[in-house]
């Protein structure tokens, strides 16, 4: 979890399988911020979620929204720009291996809490992404062994 | 399918497992092992030794008083960390292969199998048949063996086969290397394994991790927990490059392994600091991934 908004700094992550990682940026600000969620509960490890709240969808959301205020973004949510990236699935009929599902479901649930959604998304698929987003520019981009980077 | 003949010949000069890891392999099969005879394996060995006594006094461990006999080590590092050491010690040209065919780097394919041992072994433990889950981690350190060789083999190949399984118009990456190769990781993996006189569990783990239902019936239940495994690092975002999360999940997994959604986020959780506590004993503290 990070957030910055020093010119030419950048943020990144790497290989997300079905992890997802969640970008708000503040273009009040120009502060951005980047979160990489493992999985969708806290409740499965409260004591860990307490250590790494980015760890979990419920808890990533206020964490990186705690983040940004220190940055002096208003951290209530309200203006914010929010891009998901990653939750490659895994096709379980058992509703088990789906994590990369649940992941962004999830993850949208925590959103919705503080009124936000994501204005563009890139989830799913049988891809591993690497993830970074720049200061200046605010574009994410993307990169995935065996495939061309794309932007989002 | 056959192996093609050339990479029959890279399979034969690769060099054999040290006595040691070989001997290590055979005690920790056996359910009823104890630390004394892991201990008196690492004794006879001086390198091995070494490497066992620097890891388990490395700042990862956090112990707070060094440990210099061999017997304690072994007891607070476990047999499945000294097994590790071995293969990585003696089979070092393998697992340190870089994976080019397979566009990764150096070191991704020990971090990928090292990973699926210890995923592995969690899994093995939801098993309906009898496993061990120490036979599972060996079988998931060596899982993908064959990538060492198919790598050199794939050559540009790998680009085409993950458009075309994007496009949906290969299975996937198993299927893909057979089209461009004529034989897959499995295939030349199993062949290593033979090279080496590994014993016929991990065998069938190499050959069928990708395909579990057609392993010998005796061995199907472990070859599902590895099976398992390799997804759980490979959703992790601990692949082997270009193939990551290009293989079908086998739906009857249930039948071998009873594992629910909550019991895999915890094998999840639990694997990835395990896998985290070993990478930093080993290679030195890394920049953690948030």
């Amino acid at each position: 979890m990070g957030a910055t908004r020093t010119p030419g700094q950048e943020l990144r992550t790497l290989a997300l399988g079905s992890c997802v990682a969640l970008i708000m940026l503040d273009p009040k600000t120009r502060c951005i911020a980047m979160v990489h969620v493992v999985l969708p509960e806290s409740s499965i490890d409260p004591a860990r979620s307490l250590k790494k709240p980015g760890h979990f969808a419920d808890t990533a959301v206020p964490a990186l929204l705690e983040e940004m205020k220190k940055l002096g973004s208003e951290g209530t949510g309200k203006g914010m720009i929010v891009k998901l990236m990653g939750g490659a699935n895994v096709m379980d009929p058992n509703n088990t291996f789906n994590i990369g599902k649940r992941n962004a479901l999830a993850l949208k649930k925590a959103l919705w809490k503080y009124g936000m959604g994501p204005r563009a998304e890139d989830l799913g698929g049988r891809i591993s992404r690497s993830v970074s987003v720049d200061v200046d520019s605010g574009k994410v981009k993307i990169t995935s062994p065996g495939r061309d980077g794309w932007e989002l | 399918m056959a192996i093609p003949p050339d990479i029959k010949d890279s399979i034969a000069k690769i060099k054999p497992l040290s006595q040691s890891a070989v001997r290590l392999m055979s005690v920790m099969a056996d359910p009823d092992h104890t630390v004394g005879q892991i201990a008196a394996i690492v004794e006879s060995d001086p390198i091995l030794t070494g490497n066992v006594l620097r890891v388990v006094n490395s700042p990862a461990f956090g112990l707070r008083a060094k440990i210099s006999t061999v017997s304690r080590a072994v007891s607070y590092t476990g047999g499945n960390m000294v097994v590790g050491l071995a293969l990585h010690l003696c089979a070092s040209g393998i697992f340190n292969h870089p994976l080019e065919g397979y566009e990764s780097q150096r070191g991704a394919l020990w971090r990928h199998c090292l990973l699926t041992a210890i995923a592995s072994r969690e899994i093995a433990r939801f098993s309906s048949g009898k496993t061990d889950p120490e036979v599972a981690y060996t079988g998931g350190l060596l899982h993908d063996v064959g990538k060492a060789i198919m790598s050199g083999s794939l050559g540009n190949s790998a680009r085409e086969i993950v458009a075309a399984a994007d496009a949906e118009k290969t299975t996937d990456f198993v299927a893909g290397e057979l089209a461009a190769v004529g034989t897959d990781h499995t295939e030349v993996g199993q062949a290593i394994a033979k090279h080496w006189s590994l014993p016929d569990p991990l065998l069938e783990v190499i050959r069928y991790h990708h395909a579990p239902s057609k392993a010998h019936e005796k061995y199907r239940p472990l070859v599902y927990a590895v099976h398992l495994g390799d997804f759980i690092a490979m959703m992790g975002g601990t692949g082997t490059g270009a193939d990551t999360l290009l293989y079908n999940l086998d739906h009857d997994y249930k039948k071998f392994i009873n594992v629910s959604a909550g019991e895999l986020e915890k094998v999840i959780l639990d694997s990835g600091q395990e896998y985290q506590q070993v990478v930093e004993s080993m290679f030195g503290s890394e920049e953690e991934q948030q």
